[in-house]
């Protein structure tokens, strides 16, 4: 037996018993991560209308009990999240309270890494949805679980050292027309090209089933709006059935981010939650029109929330806690957590009681069905948010 | 030396020391036999100093990493010495210098100029002069292999190696940590190795090599060794195709030329972003350049490359140059009807044509 | 092939009827229904101009399809000319283009030598009889010829492209249902008599030598165009704007190129109009209307837009539904610099409605040294409204650009890049602020990073407020804005867009002094080689040599471009 082979065989070896001691408890279970750049406010979005602190701090952006879209506890909905109110009806949304980390970070670039590489040091290179990538994507079977869905360069997150993650910008990229590949399936007589052609039939046959999803793909009603496009972009690629298991989406752009509205934000922050409420809408309801919704978690999160009280320009500086969205078919709705106290602030923002890890956690562990700890390191326990 | 030579070996010959090679450049090695072909890939061409001197003109004068990575690409594209520009980025990969972690202009050209200056030269000279660059030490600190406490006062100011004998621990300058690890045997066995990933697909070099190279440090003589041993046409395609060999493989037969720029974000797409490699221990390569995606992404890319090609060579020469013809008797026959375009694009389709 | 069957037939039913016709122009032959058309109506002079050019030389430089070549030498030998001749024989009565919907295009070159297309006839009609010699792809040309009574005659050499020849006109379409359609008596009207065409001609002027027609009535309603027509960003505000928003309601578009001696002038009309929403609104002239550009030393290119900048950032919203990324951090940073203030009515309705912007190459100061890159320096000149409080609006803007370089100077720290240093000198009797980058720590004064191009400056001279890339162009517009101030020239009340390029050698030795940045460019970003890319610079930068200058004038549903060559 040559070194390769034998190191081949026990990585093998070392790779099945891992398998097998972490045996996935929901098979074809999807998550989508939807990044939000520029600090979204929380404070804004899942509004405490009846605290007369929120009145007091928010002198023009406040919205008022007749405005929101209740959801109880005093809180409300922003009058633009109607898709995601309606959502959180069917119990299919759920608002996750208060999230963040100790000492957050204010400032976009590092703040956004904290999130994306979900590593308290500022030197770690990738991100916890490309060690999820590392550790699956097996070298032996070419299967890609996580992908980059957008039109912006590839976020940390998905930053990995071994396995190569793809940015896909539309389905069709990952499309192939049928008849381009003779002879890719013949035997071969060697390992290496044996794998590489049975590789490769796989991957020509997703290609070819890529291309069959787009051709019969009805037209869903998504806007005409970048994130629901991408959302559509992640629907097909599910539909296709490619081992995809993980996407990450994005809204905001690249850094800052549309979310950071330091002046006039009322306007702006009204448009950019009215994208994000039609588009999760509008995928929700694709999904579930073919019977996909329970398969798939989302998750929203944004790099910090924004002060309590208003600048003198009728926006917002960068605060710290604020909401996490969890939408799916599986979830189990409602308001999970307490909304912090705006009695009890830290330097004019939010304190978080609810570390962004233990959200990853459960996006991970009680969905996904993989262990966390040796994505995020240990001590971050699932919340309950899973039906 | 080698009794048996032929088209197949003579593909795998220029594989391993070239990014790509025509049909005319294939029947020449075929011609001329190994050794005389190794000597004349490992020889420096006429060409070379004029060519460096269109080259130059072509870096600005604040190059970025992006600059600096699509400069090299045309080089790649280009040079009449690619074994060099092979040899860099075989040093590239060893020292893993993200361009990522060097934001400074005109740092990544340095950091690539010093590998190409000792890429075929000597290993101490390079690692002593890695050692105090500002890009290496901006990106990954100090070098691989050698003792960390030693570069504790070493840092860079301004674009500049910078060394504070206030901040130094540890008994050793840089330069005698660098120097110490020159001298421990391991040393030599581990680069030797690396060497012989590239260039015999994984298997272990010759013992009197590995000697050799741990008294002189000769790179050059280490990789002509290498081609001239018996086990070097046992690496027949053992080997899978980064993504630049790939595009490069289709697009110089071809007569195609891909705009670096172009070429620099369709390498990226494909988990191959030059010059900016995903850590410091540089691609993994190997099985990881193929998963599902990236082979759907070379198909698209392939079919790219193709469209361009002005004059598609005839049936015969595009089977030998571009796969040799070595392939299971099958799969030629699914091809026999196909021509031009068509049997570019299945032949680039086949696992013949990933593997190197 | 079954379509010329057919088409056989109805050709030879025509071709009998058509023989009975007196002779008609092209667009009187042809039908409407055109989305766009095109007529060179006097090549001779068309021919004229591209020979002082020297442009035929240029065409015959590149290597051309040798098949086609040697068709060309041919003929040229037959009509006793060369290939200039050749080309003003061919189209000597007129060329006429014209694009229907559905993709069909025909073009009708109307010769003054019937015989030229006699030899053009008998040269298809030989190669129409002579067995064809495969080449090594298996596909056969379908090659159809057939000579009709009343002088008719229809070939194909492809069966894609079909030509037709009677008397002295050539017709070639790209479909065969379309020669079809062209020979068949008509049940509708002739182009030239369809109302819009004919509005079109008139607005083209008495005497064009070539002229177009586009049909916006029917691109209107094409859902590509709507969308290229809807679109809103940046550019728009600046020039596109209220090109678009006439277009939009357009029916026509007409465009006449008319050619006196060494001046061409290229005149666009439409009857859409600019009316006063969106951006008439902004860009409706009113009076006083424009001043004239402004004018430096080594002059560039000089714009003047009328643009009621209070009105636009009013309108935003409506205008800019979608909101950008940019759009909303520019809006965080304007509020910034301007803290307090209402961006509409206290910021941007203090401006008077015009804009002038000046781009012009700089002299580099050889004690500061001179960048690798040589960029142009530019400006942008308003001027303050008269305020009835009194209130130095100047001050206003010349604070929240000390913030903005200030931000400017922090965000380079970020990212360990050097900031410049504030200064003030007073010239023509104006004090100023400018900020420079230290040179202390370059070594090569020769050969300075891009970044020395930079020098920001703003002036407030009276009511006139100049924010420029570099102090030299501003103290250059003080002279320019002190001049103008004495001598009140007249304003122009209907135009709202005017650009000047004066001196278009001014251009070319820019790009020379930039020459080999510019080929790396181009080497890196197109793949081509040093060799070549140099080969196109040199010829692009050889076409500037031939223009004096250049003027486009814009008014509410007109254009003018006037070019002058030297």
């Amino acid at each position: 037996m040559t070194r390769r082979t034998f190191l081949a065989a026990s990585s093998f070896l070392a790779r099945a018993a891992a398998q097998t001691a972490v045996k996935p408890d929901r098979d074809g279970a999807i998550l989508v991560v939807l990044q939000l750049a520029g600090g979204n406010d929380g404070l804004n979005t899942v509004i405490p209308y009846e605290d007369d602190l929120y009145g007091r701090a928010r002198t023009t952006l406040r919205l008022t009990g007749n405005q929101v879209q209740k959801i109880g506890s005093g809180l409300g909905f922003h009058p633009e999240l109607r898709g995601m109110a309606r959502l959180f009806n069917e119990g299919r949304l759920s608002v996750v309270q208060g999230v963040g980390y100790p000492n957050m970070h204010r400032d976009h670039i590092i703040g956004m890494q904290s999130w994306q590489t979900a590593s308290p040091s500022p030197q770690e290179r990738t991100g916890w949805l490309g060690r999820v990538a590392d550790r699956y994507a097996d070298a032996d079977r070419g299967n890609v679980p996580v992908a980059f869905v957008g039109r912006i360069p590839a976020p940390m997150a998905i930053h990995s050292r071994e396995a190569i993650v793809p940015t896909i910008r539309e389905a069709n990229d990952w499309a192939l027309s049928a008849g381009i590949d003779p002879g890719i399936d013949a035997r071969r007589d060697t390992a290496l090209a044996e794998f590489v052609a049975h590789t490769s039939v796989t991957a020509f046959s997703s290609g070819h089933r890529m291309a069959g999803v787009i051709k019969s793909s009805r037209t869903p009603d998504y806007p005409d709006l970048p994130l629901a496009q991408s959302f559509h972009t992640v629907a097909q690629l599910i539909r296709a059935d490619l081992g995809l298991r993980i996407f990450l989406v994005e809204q905001g752009g690249a850094s800052p981010g549309e979310f950071d509205n330091h002046a006039n934000q009322a306007g702006n922050h009204a448009v950019s939650l009215r994208e994000l409420s039609q588009s999760v809408a509008a995928f929700c309801d694709d999904l579930a029109h073919d019977r996909l919704l329970d398969r798939v978690l989302l998750m929203t999160f944004s790099e910090f929330g924004r002060t309590v009280t208003e600048n003198g320009r009728h926006g917002t500086g960068h605060g710290a806690a604020a909401p996490v969205f969890l939408a799916g078919g599986r979830v189990k709705g409602g308001l999970i957590g307490q909304h912090p106290s705006l009695a009890d602030l830290d330097n004019d923002a939010l304190k978080p009681h609810t570390d962004f890890r233990s959200v990853y956690a459960t996006a991970l562990e009680a969905w996904l069905g993989i262990p966390a700890a040796p994505i995020l390191g240990p001590g971050f326990t699932p919340i309950d948010a899973i039906a | 030396m080698p009794q048996t030579w032929n088209l197949a070996l003579a593909g795998h010959l220029l594989r391993r020391t070239t990014f790509g090679f025509t049909s005319a450049q294939l029947q020449q090695a075929l011609a001329d036999g190994p050794a005389k072909t190794i000597n004349r890939l490992l020889a420096v061409p006429p060409d070379q100093v004029a060519f460096e001197q269109s080259v130059a003109a072509l870096i600005p004068p604040e190059a970025t990493s992006q600059d600096s990575g699509q400069v090299w690409l045309y080089r790649m594209r280009n040079s009449p010495y690619p074994l060099l520009e092979k040899a860099t980025l075989f040093w590239y990969n060893f020292f893993g210098v993200a361009g990522s972690r060097v934001p400074q202009p005109g740092l990544m050209e340095q950091h690539i100029t010093l590998l190409r200056k000792h890429a075929l030269g000597r290993f101490d000279q390079m690692l002593l002069a890695v050692a105090q660059d500002p890009a290496a030490l901006l990106a990954n600190g100090p070098p691989p292999l050698v003792d960390r406490e030693a570069f504790s006062g070493v840092t860079v100011l301004r674009g500049e190696y910078h060394f504070d004998p206030a901040r130094h621990r540890g008994n050793l300058s840089p330069e005698d940590a660098v120097r110490k690890t020159l001298s421990e045997p391991a040393t030599a066995q581990t680069v030797v190795r690396r060497v012989g990933r590239w260039l015999l697909a994984d298997a272990t070099p010759p013992a009197s090599l590995t000697e050799a190279f741990a008294h002189d440090y000769d790179i050059g003589k280490l990789i002509a060794g290498i081609l001239r041993s018996d086990q070097f046409l046992d690496g027949y395609r053992q080997d899978i195709k980064s993504p630049l060999e790939f595009a490069l493989n289709l697009a110089i037969p071809l007569g195609v030329t891909l705009p670096p720029a172009e070429l620099q974000a369709d390498l990226s797409a494909l988990g191959q972003r030059i010059p900016d490699p995903p850590s410091r221990d540089g691609w993994p390569g190997g099985r990881r350049w193929l998963n599902h995606y990236t082979i759907v992404g070379r198909s698209h890319l392939a079919a790219d490359i193709i469209a361009k090609a002005e004059h598609p060579p005839d049936r015969q020469t595009l089977l030998n140059t571009l796969i040799q013809n070595d392939a299971p008797r099958e799969v030629l026959q699914s091809l026999a009807q196909l021509d031009g375009n068509e049997l570019a694009k299945a032949i680039a389709n086949l696992p013949e044509f990933q593997l190197s | 092939m079954a379509v010329f069957g057919r088409l056989n037939a109805i050709l030879l039913f025509c071709a009998l009827a058509a023989a009975a016709q007196p002779s008609p122009t092209a667009d009187q032959w042809l039908p409407e229904g055109a989305v766009y058309a095109f007529r060179v109506e006097q090549p001779g002079a068309l021919l004229d101009l591209a020979a002082s050019l020297k442009i035929p030389e240029m065409l015959l430089a590149n290597p051309t399809d040798p098949g086609f070549q040697r068709l060309v030498e041919m003929l040229s030998k037959r009509a006793g000319t060369d290939y200039t001749g050749l080309i003003r024989q061919f189209t000597g009565g007129g060329v006429t283009y014209v694009l229907y919907p559905g993709d069909a295009s025909v073009i009708v070159f109307d010769t003054q030598n019937p015989q030229l297309l006699d030899v053009l006839q008998q040269f298809v009609k030989a190669v129409a009889g002579t067995p064809v010699v495969s080449p090594a792809s298996a596909k056969k040309p379908s090659i159809f010829y057939q000579e009709y009574p009343g002088d008719v005659v229809v070939w194909s050499l492809d069966g894609k492209q079909v030509f037709a020849r009677t008397g002295n006109r050539l017709i070639l379409t790209n479909q065969g249902e379309t020669m079809k359609v062209l020979f068949a008596p008509r049940a509708h009207g002739s182009l030239a008599a369809s109302p819009l065409y004919a509005q079109a001609r008139q607005a083209a002027g008495a005497h064009p030598a070539a002229w177009g027609f586009i049909n916006m009535a029917m691109l209107n309603r094409y859902p590509p165009a709507q969308k290229a027509l809807a679109n809103n960003d940046l550019f728009d505000i600046v020039f596109n704007g209220p090109l678009k928003q006439s277009l939009r309601g357009a029916n026509w578009v007409s465009l006449g190129l008319s050619i006196e001696g060494r001046k061409l002038r290229l005149h666009a009309a439409t009857d859409g109009k600019l009316d006063a929403t969106g951006f008439g609104a902004i860009a409706l002239p009113a009076e006083p209307g424009i001043l004239p550009n402004l004018s430096v030393p080594r002059e560039l290119a000089a714009a003047t837009f009328w643009r009621d900048l209070g009105q636009f950032y009013g309108l935003k919203d409506t205008l800019f539904p979608e909101k950008t990324s940019g759009g909303i951090l520019a809006e965080n940073f304007l509020e910034i610099f301007f803290t307090g203030r209402d961006l509409n009515q206290e910021v941007f309705s203090r401006l008077e409605p015009q804009v002038r912007l000046i781009v012009a190459r700089q002299q580099y100061d050889p004690k500061i040294g001179t960048p690798v890159e040589q960029y142009p320096a530019a400006a942008l000149v308003f001027r303050v409204k008269p305020a009835p409080d009194k209130e130095d609006f100047g001050e206003v803007l010349e604070e929240a650009w000390q913030k903005a370089v200030g931000l400017t100077n922090f965000t380079r720290g970020q990212q360990a890049l050097p900031g410049v240093l504030l200064d003030r000198e007073t010239y023509g009797g104006v004090t100023f602020t400018y900020g420079a980058f230290s040179t202390r720590s370059q070594k090569d004064r020769a050969h300075l990073p891009s970044n020395f191009n930079y020098r920001p400056a703003i002036v407030r001279d009276g009511p006139y407020i100049i924010l420029s890339t570099t102090d030299g162009l501003a103290r250059d517009l003080i002279d320019a804005v002190n001049h103008e101030d004495s001598r009140q020239p007249a304003r122009q009340s209907d135009t709202h867009t005017l650009v000047e390029v004066n001196s278009p050698a001014e251009i070319a030795a820019l790009l020379n002094v930039n020459r080999s940045g510019m080929i790396r460019q181009s080497v890196l970003s197109k793949g081509q080689k040093p060799e070549q890319a140099a080969l196109e610079f040199d010829r692009n930068v050889a076409w500037l040599d031939k223009l004096a200058r250049a003027r486009l004038s814009m008014t509410g549903n007109q254009a003018d471009l006037d070019l002058e060559l030297k």
